[in-house]
């Protein structure tokens, strides 16, 4: 009987994970994504499937683009770090911008990325945001990149 | 005493026919057991009937020490695994058929569009943002700042 309720919870455990392959679950940029760090009302989210991502070799596509508070950034940068440990990770920093991509690991047959950037002016108090993560058959980050250009 | 011995003795005749009940050689057991002075004659039976009450006593089922541990809530808790199981599963189909091919979806600052046009506008421009932070826009970058200031 014992065998029988492990079982049993091991299976309801591995089917919210198959669930949790649907999006960017696993994640610890999830919790932003669930409106968790930045409320919803102070950002433009955008989630698309379907043809339109064909040329990229996508299959899903979801960004968020903020302004947000230097602490905030922080925190967001945090969780991206988190993210991209143990990854070949991709950071371009310059005076006025700082950019991280990762090939976050694979879901199934789905190769995951999460782009983070962050620009700002010396002048301004906030940054503005944009993080993006795509699912899709892409191979590496530097085929996305190829594509995107 | 008498009307007791006599009935012993009645008793006793009755064993040896094998005609007593179970009750009837209980009290041919307690009378032995208990009997200080034995008439003569029931002397010598006195040790035959103390061995086999000794017997009858070891055969009695002992009572038990260590109630059988109810296992009811065990059965309840398997029930509940299976058709927590049973849910899970179910949410996990629904979710991978309930997912859309096509999905155009915006939330500008809380607002919710799936305005096509719209959706493709804010992807392209997040996509731009991050194609436009390759290595050569950011030497390009670095040599304006350098020079330029």
């Amino acid at each position: 009987m014992r065998r029988i309720i492990i079982l049993s919870l091991f299976i309801f455990h591995l089917s919210f994970c198959l669930t949790g392959a649907l999006a960017q679950t696993g994640l610890k940029i999830n919790d932003l994504f669930q409106g968790r760090v930045i409320p919803q009302e102070r950002m433009i989210e955008t989630r698309v499937r379907g043809k339109t991502l064909e040329k990229y070799r996508l299959t899903y596509y979801r960004s968020l683009r903020f302004n947000a508070t230097k602490e905030e950034t922080q925190q967001l940068r945090r969780m991206v770090d988190e993210d991209s440990r143990d990854r070949f990770v991709s950071i371009y920093e310059t005076n006025n911008a700082y950019t991280q991509k990762v090939q976050v690991p694979s879901q199934g047959e789905k190769n995951r990325f999460l782009c983070y950037q962050e620009q700002w002016k010396k002048t301004d108090y906030l940054r503005e945001v944009t993080i993006i993560y795509m699912e899709g058959n892409v191979a590496s980050l530097g085929e996305l990149e190829e594509l995107l250009k | 005493m008498n009307d007791n011995i006599l009935k012993i003795r009645t008793l006793v005749d009755r064993f040896f026919d094998g005609k007593t009940t179970l009750s009837e050689e209980q009290q041919l057991y307690e009378f032995f057991r208990e009997a200080r002075e034995l008439p003569e004659d029931l002397m010598p039976l006195s040790e035959m009937f103390l061995d086999l009450a000794a017997v009858q006593q070891v055969e009695k089922p002992l009572p038990q020490a260590v109630q059988p541990v109810r296992r009811g809530w065990f059965r309840w808790a398997a029930a509940a695994a299976v058709a927590l199981l049973i849910v899970g599963a179910a949410v996990t189909v629904f979710s991978l058929r309930a997912q859309p091919e096509e999905e155009y979806v915006a939330y500008i600052y809380g607002e919710r569009t799936t305005d096509q046009a719209v959706v493709l506008d804010e992807m392209q421009k997040t996509m731009t943002a991050l194609a436009s932070t390759d290595g050569s826009d950011i030497v390009e970058e670095q040599l304006k700042s350098m020079f330029c200031n």
